[in-house]
């Protein structure tokens, strides 16, 4: 009975945790080096790794980042908001030779392609996570935690 | 803990995860729909060089607004540009702006020459610019090597432009004003290796 309790108590844990984590979605990242001892790197992040992150940055990162990102903040969140409104997009094409770049929305991230014959990188971002990261720097730089 | 019940464990957790994912996707994936009513920019490049390059933009004029709008840096504030007449050199950009919208229908300025043919028009609200560089007669050549730029601008972009007063220019009014102009070509150059054009329509992809 005792077993069950602790099965009961870890599943509704793991379940409100997945849905936690899950909510904003995964940065996915790409990488693949065509040479002899190239990377090849995959990454499946939590987005909600990045407003985390934000939240406990260091006072010194944070002034820098005040200098450098809070002027540009109202901006990003309004185009933040005008892209949410987007159906799935290619904003961004370029080909050259058998170079190609992608910008587009897909999924409700942006999704950004690089392919050369040398590689291959692709990243795809959420965009409610830039959006709650840039709540939470917003926040910290007006005093609030 | 007997092997059953660490099987039961992990289907139960398993089940809770996929459970919960199932209940986050629908929920995110509404903030994805889009509007259809929306004026999209359009630039494309082309060059019919040997590694044909090209260039495909599309941007919706909503978040080319937002963009310019929240811009807070030197001569650009809240998608007003603030000029003085020193930027200009002494030129009066309003008095030339009015001086343009006031007139009538009609050719205003008409230059041929050896190198360069140019016409600025007013034409239907309109403001025309065609210019074509005759890059082949300089170079001693028959073939058409030149360029062939032409440029339409609605009035009313004139207008909402010059709308603030006379030291400011209203950008994100201008491009309120294109958008509602209905104008489709805006920018259309041509050479022999390139092709530049820029237009309006409904459509995101522009195709």
């Amino acid at each position: 009975m005792i077993l069950a309790k602790i099965a009961l108590g870890l599943c509704a844990t793991v379940a409100v945790g997945t849905g936690y984590l899950v909510q904003d979605g995964f940065v996915h990242v790409g990488v693949d080096e065509f040479r002899p001892g190239g990377t090849h790197l995959h990454l499946i992040v939590p987005a909600m790794a990045a407003p985390i992150a934000a939240h406990f940055a260091p006072p010194g990162h944070l002034r820098e980042m005040q200098r450098n990102v809070q002027p540009y903040l109202p901006m990003i969140r309004e185009v933040l908001k005008e892209l949410n409104k987007l159906p799935d997009t290619e904003f961004v094409e370029v080909r050259s030779g058998t170079d190609h770049v992608h910008v587009r929305k897909a999924g409700g991230g942006i999704k950004v392609e690089v392919e050369t014959d040398e590689e291959h990188v692709n990243v795809w971002v959420p965009l409610r996570a830039v959006y709650d990261t840039t709540s939470v720097l917003q926040s910290r730089f007006s005093g609030g935690e | 803990m007997k092997t059953h019940t660490r099987k039961l464990m992990f289907g139960l957790v398993g089940s809770a995860m996929l459970m919960a994912a199932l209940v986050v996707a629908p929920v995110r994936a509404q903030g994805t729909q889009g509007s259809s009513s929306e004026r999209w920019l359009h630039v494309r490049v082309d060059c019919s060089d040997a590694k044909g390059d090209t260039v495909h933009v599309n941007v919706p004029v909503e978040l080319a607004i937002a963009v310019i709008g929240n811009v807070n840096h030197d001569h650009l504030h809240n998608g007003h540009i603030s000029i003085g007449h020193s930027d200009l050199n002494g030129t009066d950009l309003h008095a030339m702006l009015q001086a343009i919208r006031n007139a009538k229908d009609g050719e205003f300025v008409t230059v041929n020459s050896r190198d360069n043919d140019v016409r600025v028009a007013k034409q239907g609200g309109l403001l025309l610019v065609h210019v074509v560089d005759h890059k082949e007669r300089r170079d001693g050549k028959d073939s058409n090597d030149g360029q062939n730029v032409e440029v339409r601008v609605p009035l009313t972009v004139v207008d909402a432009l010059l709308a603030p007063g006379n030291n400011e220019l209203d950008l994100v009014g201008a491009i309120r004003a294109l958008a509602a102009s209905g104008a489709t070509e805006l920018v259309n150059v041509k050479d022999r290796d390139n092709t530049i054009r820029v237009w309006l329509d409904s459509s995101n992809t522009g195709a």
